[in-house]
């Protein structure tokens, strides 16, 4: 395990303003492991993915399967909702082979808790996606119901 | 009495049409899906009643009773419609959804409510006009009989969308005006049924009772953060809501809410946050080379509570400056919190599109933030033509940029975001995207008569302060220059609705 998880990840953002966030980034040498993964972690909590993204692989390409390269392309994953799922499920098997060994003990809680919101939310909204498919067709099965018991119902009224 | 039913049945009905997509918008939207949903649904309900209301008319004694009785039942029907849906709505939609997320529920969850809530009084309501036909028809024959009252129910249909629509909510608001109407349906029922149980006069009673029982579509869909509901207001366009959260934060929410905003302020803070603080940029590309002299004129269409006023005149500096903030919705002006730019700051209600017209033809810049009902952009503010017309407002070096969603930016196929970038790119020669960081936005930036600066001379061209996420959206990797050139989205030919509305049916992310 690296050594640069929790330096990476564990640090809140510097007090810094844009225009000297960017004239630092920008001054990353990019032929240096280190540099990009202080690319990959000042641009993953300022929330330029994209760049964070952009990191990573230059982190993978000059330190080829290291595990730290392989958890920014995870971390990352997870915080987009249209591959959260698959990624969480790849966070899990992450953690299951370095989480328990890992110096950045608090970005494993926190990865493991994003995981359970995560699950939760995702328990809730397939319920109530299938409320939304099934719903319509009783609504109709309703409406037939209520034009026949109308029907019925005006009739005897009727006295005939 | 008899024609009065008619126009009352009429008036109700298509009421009921339009309150009904009000009255779910709280948790549902108003999206075009949401309208295609409650009139379709509508228009079957009349189509059933009236089938059924013909058979009935034929067979039965006392045609007055009957439409009397069906009238009754369609305005208890219609309380408890009122009543119960919110109950339903809180129950379908699962607490703390983020917008995309809860869209792919808005379909189901409206048609559910238009078919459970909103048919069964329609349904009834469609009934009365064959049998007062039947009971006319004695006297007048059938064909003078039809006329009359087809032609009534006619009538009260255009007083209920009309009236609805200018009167109803606005003075009454959507709950109370769908309450009022279930009142009125079973006082004439009342009148009309002669025969009626002693029970069922107690209704009237009971119907006011509903009246004044909470109004559980004020704190629906709340965003996480426990907001404080400050305001709530029904308008002609939709239903809007303030917000106060613990550290002093007001958003302004339109309709379904969830987790998006329509305004946001911070207390004492120039940057509301999210793709606000990006229009910072937007004076800065635009004050680039141009001759500092004169002060700096610019409109923001879809001005809302003005969030972005802050962040644009960071932007500017010490420049002088005058502007005029268009927005459609009057009352999202009135809940906004008092503009504290005197008569710099001239505000506007009314189209976008239409008062741009009156423009001067030096801006320097033009803002565009317009959505309708959340996040379908308004068709005429997409087109070749209107960037065209924006283009000729601007003076030379002039910016035009737009709050844009991405959720079709890296689609391999053609996407209406392409075709509306390639209506802006067939009048402006430079256009850039900036990705804005923790978001599904981008913020697009549009240059007339010159190329927009380089990205590294921003590093000398920002104010110091600027928060550090706007440095983020910045960065190369996070800036879109080329995007795939395909038709442009035209005022003749625009199938952007349809677009959206297939990107949401296949649970996209708006």
């Amino acid at each position: 395990m690296s050594i640069l998880l929790p330096f990476l990840l564990a640090f809140a953002m510097p007090q810094q303003d844009a225009a000297a966030f960017l004239k630092q980034h920008l001054a990353l040498a990019p032929t240096n492991a280190e540099a990009q993964a202080v690319r990959f972690r000042s641009a993953a909590i300022a929330g330029a993915y994209s760049e964070a993204r952009e990191a990573a692989h230059a982190f993978l390409e000059l330190r080829p399967g290291d595990p730290v390269g392989k958890h920014f392309l995870i971390w990352l994953d997870s915080r987009n909702p249209a591959s959260g799922g698959l990624a969480f499920q790849e966070a899990t098997s992450w953690l299951a082979e370095y989480g328990e060994d890992a110096q950045g003990a608090q970005e494993v809680i926190q990865l493991r808790n994003d995981l359970q919101v995560f699950l939760q939310q995702e328990e809730l909204l397939q319920k109530a996606e299938a409320k939304a498919r099934t719903f319509p067709a009783l609504g109709l099965l309703f409406l037939g119901l209520l034009a026949w018991a109308g029907n019925r119902f005006v009739m005897r009224s009727s006295g005939d | 009495m008899i024609l009065f039913a008619a126009f009352l049945a009429g008036f109700s009905a298509l009421a009921i049409e339009v309150l009904g997509v009000h009255f779910v918008a709280p948790w549902f939207g108003a999206s075009s899906l949401v309208w295609s949903n409650q009139i379709g649904v509508i228009l079957f309900a009349m189509a059933l009643g009236a089938a059924i209301g013909g058979r009935v008319a034929k067979k039965h004694s006392n045609p007055a009773l009957a439409s009397g009785l069906v009238l009754f039942v369609s305005g208890l029907l219609l309380a408890f419609s009122a009543f119960f849906l919110p109950l339903f709505a809180d129950w379908f939609l699962p607490d703390a959804l983020r917008l995309d997320e809860a869209a792919t529920l808005f379909l189901g969850g409206s048609l559910t409510s238009a078919l459970f809530f909103f048919a069964p009084p329609v349904f009834m309501l469609a009934m009365v006009a064959p049998l007062l036909v039947e009971l006319r028809s004695v006297e007048r024959g059938a064909g003078r009989a039809a006329g009359e009252i087809s032609a009534m129910g006619t009538v009260g249909s255009l007083l209920g969308v009309f009236g609805t629509t200018f009167l109803g909510i606005p003075v009454l608001g959507v709950r109370h005006s769908l309450f009022g109407i279930a009142f009125l349906l079973v006082l004439v029922g009342l009148l009309l049924w002669r025969t009626k149980p002693s029970i069922s006069k107690f209704t009237p009673v009971l119907i006011l009772f509903l009246f004044w029982t909470p109004d559980l579509s004020v704190s629906a869909n709340l965003p996480p953060g426990n907001p404080v509901v400050e305001q709530v207001a029904d308008t002609p366009y939709q239903r809007l809501r303030t917000l106060r959260f613990d550290d002093g934060t007001w958003w302004l929410q339109m309709n379904e809410g969830v987790d998006s905003f329509q305004s946001i302020h911070k207390p004492d803070s120039t940057w509301p946050g999210s793709y606000y603080d990006l229009f910072v940029l937007a004076p800065i590309y635009a004050m680039e080379g141009r001759d500092g002299s004169a002060p700096f004129q610019f409109w923001t269409l879809g001005h809302g509570a003005g969030s972005a006023m802050e962040p644009l005149l960071a932007g500017i500096g010490t420049q002088d400056w005058s502007a005029v903030g268009v927005e459609l919705d009057p009352k999202v002006l009135e809940l906004s919190p008092k503009s504290k730019w005197g008569s710099r700051l001239q505000l506007v209600a009314g189209d976008a599109r239409s008062l741009l017209r009156y423009a001067p033809k030096n801006l320097d810049l033009v803002l565009l933030d317009a959505y309708s009902r959340q996040f379908e952009i308004p068709l005429h503010l997409a087109t070749q033509e209107f960037f065209s017309e924006v283009y000729g407002h601007l003076s030379d070096g002039g910016i035009f940029v737009a709050n844009l969603s991405s959720s079709t930016l890296e689609e391999p196929n053609q996407s209406w975001l392409h075709a509306l970038l390639s209506g802006v790119r067939h009048s402006f020669e430079d256009i850039r995207l900036h990705r804005v960081p923790f978001s599904r936005n981008v913020v697009l930036f549009a240059r007339k008569g010159r190329p927009l600066p380089e990205l590294e001379t921003l590093v000398r061209l920002l104010p110091s302060g600027v928060p550090v996420e706007v440095g983020a959206a910045c960065l190369p990797s996070q800036v879109v220059e080329q995007v795939p050139e395909i038709s442009p989205l035209r005022d003749y030919l625009n199938p952007l609705a349809l677009w959206q509305a297939s990107e949401w049916l296949g649970g996209g992310r708006p």
